[in-house]
């Protein structure tokens, strides 16, 4: 078949099935995103991000094996897996994960003066910004969520049968569970949310820090206000609560709360509504890099 | 809209970075055939090629290709090929993934992109490195690299922003060779370049800039009659130039007449070329002189240049 | 009608000092910094809180004003150690901030553009070009941390009058001395990580990381494995603990018990060490070529 036949033909294809071209665009985009944000040594620091955490309890686990391992003690750890995942993870490693993975979507991208081939390619804005959050979703849960696992798995392992129970007889399952369901909403909240800052303006990195503090303390503010913010949403899911007092007990305090399914419900909209602003910003977006 | 849908449009366009002017009140269309943007550093050629391409907008007017706009950049970019002057890639990349991945972006199948790919490397002489990390490629090989992705979808429109910078003697002929092929395949390319002999020599017509304006635009030859306060200089290579320089002087728009060094010749400087002509047509009839050749010695762009641009900083 | 030959004719005027030369980094570093909007908006936001404690102080001694509250005079306005203290720390995180955005501007700029080595081709050294920029951190973190404690240290005692100076002159030294050590550690951070991640947006968000993850996990350590030796990773805290001490104040000032478990030697220790540890990253990336990886 001659070039000419093929040009035409995939004009033909893409004009009488726009959204399966959307798809596959879409498809190729996370493709080469996740190869570009997650095999690269780059990013090593964002996998320790992740990954200390599991290593600290390896040691843990390694160092304190002769300690005896009785009901108090899954409970004491129980606790301190808590903390590590609500303390920790969903609200500094996340966080900051999400930070330098998501703002270096476009921003990376100005800076390596490459962002042009996307804007010249024959993709629709909307669908440039869907493609490149779903691929920091994917990298960002993906790593996350293994973390947790092991976390989880590596905390327990060293309980014997006692752990295997606690886990799959007792609560243990349902907590691992919720810790899952929360790392992938953060990472998609405060993706989606980087993702925007990063659009609106050349160092997102000052407002991320603002948006840090906002998360802080927005539990002091009206309720309509704690709405706009992603901790809220993750603390309601939560499965242990944490006994901390003084001025710590602000990442953990619940001051209304909501049921599960609205909490996840509320999230993911409020995860739409940040994606549709980046769907106008992006419009705006023009490739000038020497003003960089 | 007939005549837009097979043009370029600038209609009233204007750019400002701030207060700083880009490019100010453009408007043309360009037809099929190669047309080339010149003018001095920071004339705007790239602005503008930019505003074409639909990566900054516009502060005001409108900018039509071929009747669509970047609003539409799924039947937009498939009709426009952008090769920039920016000289960077994305990270990691070869050079055959350079091109196949945007190729399926515009939703060719793996085959058809393969394919694809594999002709544009062949046009751009840059298959034998394909599978080479673009980071380690020479400069004309990145150029060459970029101009492959740019025509590597058949695009109706090229725009090629300094195209033959860093390119060997060998490479700059074959590129240009493409480029005339691609122009007589009924498309629009569209080359901003320095080098104007070159220019000059592949150009259907030229957009002459200067400080963000377009100075003169069309045709070369059109364009140097338009320029009357320069004379145009016509060359008579002929046996008896002594009588031919006289004959000359009788006219009034004759300004200069100069006997070539060897006696054989004589540069004409006229206000009024087609009088001159006539004259040069009766002399001949006459007998009096035998002209070997009448060549116009100034009728080419680095001449338009130098008239219209020269004053303002020069060829860069 | 006259015909000037042109020639080269070499520069005699006078040359800036060697010893100063370091310094004309600093003066055009600042040209740059301060026509920034931002950057103005952040350095006036870093002294609000000064006009504050300045407007505390005043309340502070007059009576009369202290009758006009609702809440009557009372002994709440107290200026002694521990309002100093205070001062100190929100200054301190106030010069954090702005050591976030001004560092990987002075640095990072210079490595992606490849103007190292145009710098270190002239008679300008490596030591003279760290200096040169630390100089502009310590000048400019001065601006926010020591000078205005002093100041309202001095608008205190000129407002008590009395013995009040004399027995309070003390707090001159753990003042200064722990603005030096924070300013230096600070600047010495911001400077490494600029010149190790060269892309600006990157430093700005690894310096601000710097100082929370490691914290983070510090405390993540402690609770695993139960001791107190993470909090060495807190530097904020180091400070704090050093802070306190030198301010004759109980550590339960900051916060949660057992804040004051980690020893202060152990506390300088800490901050000396990461303070060498980000010069011998500056000494190892700041060099006079450039590596380009293919």
């Amino acid at each position: 078949m001659r070039a000419q036949d093929l040009v035409a033909r995939a004009q033909r294809w893409s004009k009488e099935q726009p959204w399966r071209l959307f798809g596959s665009q879409i498809f190729i985009l996370v493709r080469n995103e996740v190869r570009r944000n997650l095999f690269t040594r780059r990013r090593i620091w964002i996998y320790l991000l992740a990954l200390i955490p599991v290593l600290i309890i390896l040691a843990h686990v390694i160092l304190d094996r002769n300690e005896p391992a009785g009901p108090a003690q899954i409970e004491n750890d129980t606790q301190v897996l808590a903390g590590i995942a609500q303390v920790y993870y969903f609200r500094l490693g996340i966080f900051f994960a999400c930070m330098a993975i998501f703002t270096w979507l476009f921003r990376g991208e100005i800076v390596e003066r490459t962002l042009h081939y996307q804007f010249l390619a024959p993709v629709r804005r909307e669908v440039l910004v869907v493609g490149k959050f779903l691929a920091g979703a994917v990298v960002a849960t993906a790593l996350f969520e293994t973390a947790v696992l092991a976390c989880v798995f590596l905390m327990y392992s060293r309980f014997g049968s006692a752990g295997k129970a606690y886990v799959f007889d007792g609560p243990g399952l349902g907590q691992l569970g919720s810790y899952l369901l929360v790392t992938a909403l953060a990472c998609l909240g405060y993706g989606a949310a980087f993702l925007a800052l990063s659009l609106l303006f050349k160092n997102p990195i000052i407002p991320g820090v603002v948006m840090m503090g906002w998360e802080t303390i927005a539990p002091i503010f009206p309720a309509w206000a704690q709405r706009l913010s992603v901790a809220f949403y993750l603390k309601q899911l939560c499965p242990v609560s944490l006994p901390i007092r003084g001025p710590m007990a602000i990442f953990t305090i619940v001051p209304e709360p909501i049921s599960p399914f609205i909490a996840v419900l509320g999230l993911l909209c409020l995860t739409i509504a940040i994606l549709a602003l980046s769907c106008f910003l992006i419009h705006r977006m023009e490739i000038t890099y020497t003003a960089e | 809209m007939t005549s837009r849908a097979h043009q370029i449009v600038f209609e009233n366009v204007s750019k400002f970075y701030g207060e700083v002017l880009g490019v100010n009140k453009v408007s043309f269309s360009l037809g099929p055939g190669i047309t080339s943007l010149v003018g001095p550093n920071g004339s705007g050629k790239t602005t503008l090629m930019n505003l074409l391409t639909g990566l900054i907008r516009p502060s005001q007017g409108a900018i039509y290709v071929l009747g669509l706009t970047p609003q539409q950049p799924i039947e937009f970019f498939r009709q426009v090929g952008y090769c920039t002057q920016f000289d960077s890639f994305p990270p990691g990349t070869n050079g055959y993934d350079f091109i196949y991945w945007p190729l399926r972006l515009h939703g060719f199948g793996r085959d058809q992109a393969a394919k694809l790919t594999s002709e544009a490397l062949e046009r751009a002489g840059m298959a034998q490195v394909a599978r080479r990390k673009v980071a380690g490629y020479s400069k004309g090989m990145r150029q060459r690299i970029r101009l492959a992705q740019a025509i590597a979808h058949h695009p109706s429109v090229l725009v090629l922003d300094e195209p033959l910078n860093g390119l060997d003697p060998m490479a700059r002929a074959e590129s240009i060779a493409l480029f005339e092929t691609i122009a007589k395949q009924g498309m629009h390319v569209i080359i901003s370049s320095h080098i104007l002999e070159e220019v000059d020599r592949i150009s259907d017509r030229v957009v002459l800039m200067s400080s963000g304006y377009v100075v003169a635009e069309g045709q070369i030859r059109e364009v140097r009659r338009e320029v009357h306060d320069h004379p145009t200089q016509i060359l008579v290579r002929c046996s008896n130039a002594a009588r031919l320089a006289a004959a000359a002087f009788e006219l009034d728009h004759v300004v200069e007449a100069k006997i070539l060094n060897d006696g054989h010749g004589v540069l004409v400087r006229t206000r009024d070329a087609e009088q001159f002509y006539l004259l040069l047509n009766k002399i001949v009839s006459g007998g009096l002189v035998e002209v070997d050749a009448v060549a116009p010695a100034d009728d080419d762009v680095n001449s338009i240049y130098q008239y219209l641009i020269g004053s303002d900083g020069g060829p860069a | 009608m006259a015909v000037y030959k042109r020639r080269y004719t070499p520069y005699t005027g006078s040359l800036t000092p060697e010893r100063s030369r370091f310094f004309v980094l600093t003066r055009f570093a600042f040209v740059d910094l301060f026509k920034s909007r931002f950057f103005v908006l952040l350095l006036i936001l870093s002294l609000v809180p000064s006009l504050f404690f300045a407007g505390y102080i005043f309340i502070a001694n007059n009576k009369a004003v202290q009758l006009l509250l609702p809440t009557g005079p009372a002994d709440m306005f107290s200026v002694e150690a521990r309002f100093f203290t205070f001062i100190m720390i929100v200054q301190t995180q106030a010069a954090f901030l702005l050591n976030c955005w001004v560092g990987p501007i002075l640095i990072a700029g210079d490595l992606t553009n490849g103007a190292l080595p145009l710098f270190l081709s002239r008679p300008f050294s490596r030591a003279d070009y760290v200096l040169g920029k630390l100089a502009v951190m310590g000048l400019l973190l001065s601006g926010v941390t020591w000078v205005p404690s002093l100041l309202l240290f001095s608008l205190q005692a000129g407002l008590a009058r009395g013995h009040w100076l004399w027995s309070h002159m003390w707090m001159v030294v753990p003042i200064l001395l722990c603005s030096a050590i924070w300013i230096l550690m600070l600047s010495l951070i911001s400077l490494a990580v600029s010149a190790w991640v060269k892309l600006r947006i990157v430093a700005t968000g690894v310096i601000f990381i710097s100082f929370f993850i490691p914290a983070g996990l510090g405390e993540m350590f402690n609770a695993i494995m139960g001791t107190i030796w993470g909090r060495l990773l807190n530097f904020s805290y180091l400070f704090q603990i050093i802070l306190a001490r030198g301010f004759r104040e109980p550590s339960s000032l900051l916060g949660t018990t057992g804040w004051n478990e980690i020893p202060v030697p152990a506390a300088w220790g800490a901050l000396l060490f990461v303070c060498l540890l980000s010069l011998v990253i500056l000494n190892a990336r700041l060099r006079a070529r450039e590596t380009v990886r293919g």
